[in-house]
């Protein structure tokens, strides 16, 4: 019986490959430290998900695009049931610098794999399916409850683990793939709004500008009156009681937001990261000083090197050169996959594809962004580079789902069964 | 189409955010980038100085004095460690030799924390020191295993390896070498690895000095020393033996009861030296041609009275040559024959023989005596000077002028260093002998010689005769000044000799504070001479002493002819080779001194009236008055000299490096110590 042949989408896979081979390099060098580590292990480990993520891969390329669709609302529960028995009290486990992180399914000791990484790719698949069903795009707010709550409930799960860097995702998923399902931007920038309110309460008197300019948007779009009073009221109540809410957040947390706006204050704790991720990257300044040879590295004055701040061994060993090829290889796969969501059969597939952009994009531009210092710090892996396999197989699973879209796109005909 | 106006906004920001991250890289590695290397460095990096290895202290001979290792110090939290470690802790323990008791202690976990005693070799505790609960710490161990005199002739360095006093702080220049430099790399924990990549300087070690001495007549000088001084409870003693030929200090040995004193009092402790000076007013007479030896002088009836005092003679000589006068150390004889000197001939003389000037040996605090200036005389200071009062002098300086009588007349630098050796082997300085001046001829200097050979053989010295070498010398036993005032029954005997008195090859110098023999004497003759030939007796026994046994057989032969009366020969040069240390010997000794003690006539408290010497501080304690030596490179040698004098150092031209200074520029010396400044003649 002759297989179903695929018209693979080479460039996607080689620029994918490029950047796991990059990725493994840079683990690999990750645990060339002067004092060893289990690290000096991970590569290994990390080959072994690698060809296990191919084989991944190619396995869910061979399902059609319809039988993901069929798949979907069982996944996404499934996916929802895991995030539930992360939170049952020895099922749980932190790792790494995010011990306080209860993200690992563990069962009997073994870690098993973050289900967070898993519910990323459900909600994608979720949120498309439900997304596509409508003809037209949603106009108000109250046909986004579906969206907002098929986001939603994850997004509180993970955030109950408490997991800020992945739960960030999560709305950077919601945000990419509503505006790519048509809704107005001024209706995203409504639906944000309380995050801004929430952000900019610092300051009274920005925090009241910005309300004027809300009060404005939301007499140009002429939302439901209804709409408009819950909006109102809740950019008021987080402007308000966002300080209240500020004392809430753990003290890790606060001090990453603090630390964001000025690394100094906490050098040795907080900021440390920071810091010593920029004397990396800043160190290597052209061509960095070398391949396995950074010294912030070997000396381990560089935390979590393989995994959150893996760019920063690539920035303190490889300098400018290697920063910028590395972020040229994100931009290229990024194109790639916005061309697949343009050219997708239909708006499932097209969702898709850009449902796992937007996760990717978050995942890069928060990573490589805090190692440098633009971003607040999250915990947060960066696709295809960081050490951790639930991640790279979920990285790669995505690949093997858009190489089938790209497959089943249009202006493919014709090359089907070549 | 609405897709397309989006994908254009995706576009754009997919662009903008590439163009963010970028741009922010560049900003942080490019524009930034030194900010952040400079601070990679300081937290990475750890320059450290490596402490240069001390250099070695060899006696003449070669052996070790002093050395440095490097050792580990133990330290024990008996609670940390593991019970299955304690099998292999016990052993390494009890393989270093350590006491059962500490053992135990090391086991108990009622203590915290425990440090054990000793020092050792980080080879022995290898096995020790990976336990869990053992804390091994460096530690520079100066090992010296000399005799205590040594020892604190040497000097100590502390645990920093600084040098504290002795030899080590007067040669510390010399000795310290210079530590090196090497870039530490450092990790988060604070481990510290040695940097393949930034270079370093290596540790110049210290360089090895040779002493002069020779080991085995200081142990030999010291152990006398000791023994003397206990049995006749003396306050303390000093003997340096000394090279008369090339000025080299072969034994420096001092013991003082009082424990704070220090370890080189032959060269801080100025004392004056009576009798023993005699010898150079006689030379000073000779060398001027104003007496011959067979001048006479009437000493009359051993009384006389002069500037309103009385002088007394305790062996009665009436008309008497100078050779007699001082055979029989006349005091009456030696003060009419120095009236031949004007006060500055007199003053000039002793100033000549080196009297009031420091040495210039390389060992802090060095004293220079006192000799007043002939402004400062009283009418009666000719009289005491010719009889060895109202002057100080260092017994080195006294072996240094006795020497001129050995040598031909030549005042000599004393050397305590022979040699200094760089760390590869080669020779940086190699002591010479320097002349000081020439004090006499060489025909006065033999004349001198014979003369102080008659006072041993015929005359007050007699205790010190060894039968079968000759021995020239003289004696004193001047009254002991405590605190600028003589005291009551108290004296200094001291005895000078030239050894052997043909040709000599020691200039010994012996002096003892405050002694009384058995009988109760505390003569010179009684106490310091018998303490002499003890010294030469046993050098003479010892396997190497720095005696040249070819002149010395000539020696005995000379003895022999000199004395045909004594002994067959055969007897004699028998006892040369067996050390003279035989029963036969020291019943001789008893018999010649049992004969010749009817002619010593000991009356206590006839030492004639003097004028007290105002005594100045000598001994400086080096933190009250230390004070750093001046830069002086590049100065010129007028200015430089200039410079260091009115810091308050003596100063002495060596040939070397223009401008270095020896103790270095910066260093803390005592005030009134002496620098030496090198200068390329």
């Amino acid at each position: 019986m002759a297989m179903r042949r695929i018209n693979v989408d080479w460039p996607l896979v080689l620029i994918a490959l490029a950047l796991s081979l990059f990725g493994i390099a840079t683990v690999y060098s990750a645990g060339q430290t002067d004092a060893v580590t289990y690290v000096a292990r991970a590569w290994r480990a990390q080959i072994v998900w690698f060809v296990l993520s191919l084989g991944a891969a190619y396995a869910i390329s061979r399902a059609s695009v319809r039988l993901l669709e069929w798949l979907t609302v069982p996944l996404y529960w499934f996916s929802i049931l895991l995030l539930l028995i992360v939170l049952v009290p020895g099922f749980g486990s932190g790792a790494g610098t995010a011990a306080s992180v209860k993200g690992w399914l563990t069962i009997a000791g073994h870690r098993l794999g973050q289900p967070a990484e898993f519910a990323k790719l459900a909600v994608v698949l979720m949120l498309a399916l439900v997304l596509s069903k409508n003809r037209e795009a949603p106009k108000s707010m109250l046909d986004l409850w579906r969206p907002g709550l098929i986001v939603g409930i994850p997004w509180m799960l993970i955030m109950k683990q408490p997991d800020l860097g992945t739960g960030i995702v999560f709305v950077g998923i919601f945000f990419g793939m509503l505006f790519w399902a048509g809704v107005e931007w001024r209706l995203l920038v409504l639906i944000a709004s309380p995050v801004v309110s929430l952000i900019l309460a610092f300051s009274t008197s920005v925090w009241a500008s910005w309300f004027c300019l809300f009060i404005a948007l939301l007499i140009w779009y002429k939302p439901y009156v209804f709409e408009g009073v819950v909006l109102a009221t809740a950019n008021v109540f987080t402007g308000v009681f966002a300080p209240i809410l500020w004392e809430r957040l753990a003290p890790y947390q606060q001090n990453r937001l603090r630390v964001f706006l000025d690394p100094s204050i906490d050098p040795r704790r907080s900021g440390y990261h920071v810091i010593q991720s920029q004397v990396a990257i800043g160190s290597g300044g052209w061509f960095g000083k070398g391949y396995l040879n950074g010294p912030q590295k070997r000396l381990a004055f560089l935390p979590a090197q393989h995994t959150d701040f893996i760019w920063a061994v690539v920035g303190e060993e490889l300098g400018f050169i290697g920063v910028t090829l590395g972020v040229m290889l994100f931009f290229a796969l990024f194109l790639r996959v916005v061309r697949i969501a343009e050219r997708a059969n239909d708006s499932f597939s097209s969702l898709i594809a850009f449902g796992l952009l937007s996760s990717w994009l978050v995942h890069v531009l928060e990573n490589i962004g805090m190692t440098i210092n633009l971003m607040p710090i999250t915990g947060i892996p960066l696709p295809f580079f960081s050490y951790g396999g639930s991640f790279m197989l979920a990285s790669w699973l995505a690949i093997g789902i858009l190489v089938r879209i790209s497959s089943e796109g249009r202006g493919r005909t014709g090359q089907i069964d070549m | 189409m609405i897709r397309s106006r989006r994908i254009k906004i995706v576009h754009g920001l997919l662009a903008m955010f590439a163009l963010a991250v970028i741009g922010q890289a560049a900003h942080v590695q490019l524009l930034q980038g030194h900010t952040w290397r400079a601070r990679a460095a300081r937290q990475q990096l750890a320059p450290r100085e490596t402490p240069a290895p001390r250099g070695d202290i060899l006696d003449a001979a070669g052996l070790v004095l002093a050395q440095s290792r490097e050792m580990v110090q133990l330290e024990i939290a008996p609670r940390e460690v593991r019970p299955q470690d304690r099998a292999t802790l016990r052993r390494a323990l009890m393989r270093v030799k350590l006491r059962p008791e500490w053992i135990r202690r090391a086991f108990d976990t009622s203590r915290a924390w425990l440090t054990l005693p000793g020092r050792y070799l980080t080879t022995d505790v290898a096995s020790a020191t990976r336990i869990r609960g053992v804390h091994p710490s460096a530690a520079s161990v100066r090992a010296n295993a000399m005799s205590e005199g040594t020892r604190r002739l040497v000097g100590r360095v502390d645990a920093q390896n600084h040098a504290v006093d002795g030899i080590e702080l007067a040669l510390d220049s010399v000795l310290r070498g210079t530590a090196g430099s090497a870039t530490l790399v450092r990790d988060v924990r604070g481990r510290s690895f040695e940097s393949p990549n930034a270079p370093g300087v290596a540790a110049r070690p210290g360089n090895t000095v040779v002493l002069t001495l020779n080991h085995e007549l200081q142990e030999i000088a010291e152990h006398a020393l000791g023994e003397a001084v206990e049995q006749m409870g003396a306050d303390g003693g000093d003997i340096v033996v000394l090279d008369p030929h090339e000025g080299d200090i072969l034994a420096m040995a001092s013991r003082r009861q009082d424990v704070h004193s220090t370890a080189a009092t032959a060269l801080t402790e100025p004392f004056e030296p009576g009798s023993t000076l005699k010898p150079f007013i006689a030379a000073g007479l000779l060398a001027r041609g104003r007496a011959r030896e067979s001048d006479m002088v009437n000493t009359g009836d051993g009384t006389l009275e002069l500037e309103g005092r009385v002088i007394h003679d305790d062996h009665l000589v009436g008309r008497a040559s100078l050779a007699t006068v001082l055979q029989w150390s006349s005091n009456i004889g030696i003060v009419k024959f120095a009236q031949r000197l004007t006060r500055r001939e007199q003053f000039e003389v002793l100033r000549d023989f080196g009297f009031g000037t420091a040495t210039g040996v390389p060992y802090p605090s060095e004293a220079n005596g006192v000799l007043r200036e002939p402004v400062k005389w009283s009418p009666q200071s000719p009289a005491s000077l010719a009889m060895g009062y109202e002057i100080s002098v260092t017994p080195l300086q006294l072996a240094l002028a006795y020497a001129s009588f050995a040598n031909g007349g030549e005042l000599l630098e004393p050397a305590l260093v022979k040699e200094i050796r760089a760390p590869d082997g080669t020779s940086l300085y190699r002591h010479r002998k320097r002349v000081v001046r020439q004090v006499m001829t060489p025909d006065v200097a033999n004349r001198m010689r014979k003369m102080l050979l008659n006072v041993v053989e015929n005359g007050t010295a007699l205790q010190a005769d060894l039968s079968s070498f000759l021995l020239a010398g003289k004696t004193g036993t001047p009254r002991r000044t405590v605190n600028g005032r003589y005291a009551a029954q108290q004296y200094n005997p001291n005895f000078v000799g030239l050894f052997p008195g043909d040709e000599p090859q020691y200039v010994i110098v012996v002096k003892l504070t405050n002694p009384r023999d058995a009988k109760g004497s505390f003569y010179s003759a009684a106490t310091a001479a018998p303490l002499t030939k003890t010294v030469l007796q046993a050098a003479l026994a010892a396997r190497d002493a720095a005696l040249d046994r070819h002149k010395l057989a000539s020696s005995a032969g000379a003895a022999l002819a000199l004395r045909p009366d004594s002994s067959a020969a055969g007897e004699l040069s028998s006892r040369a080779d067996n050390g003279l240390s035989t029963d036969s010997t020291r019943a001789q000794i008893q018999r010649d001194s049992v004969r010749r003690a009817s002619r010593e006539v000991v009356s206590a408290g006839s030492v004639p009236y003097i004028v007290a010497l105002p005594q100045r501080r000598l001994v400086t304690r080096v933190g009250e008055s230390a004070r750093p030596v001046p830069d002086v490179r590049g100065m010129a040698l007028r200015d430089a000299v200039r410079s260091l004098h009115r810091a308050g150092f003596h100063v002495r031209l060596v040939h070397g490096a223009e401008g270095a200074t020896d103790p270095a520029a910066g260093a803390l010396v005592p005030a009134g110590a002496l620098v030496r400044l090198f200068h390329d003649f």
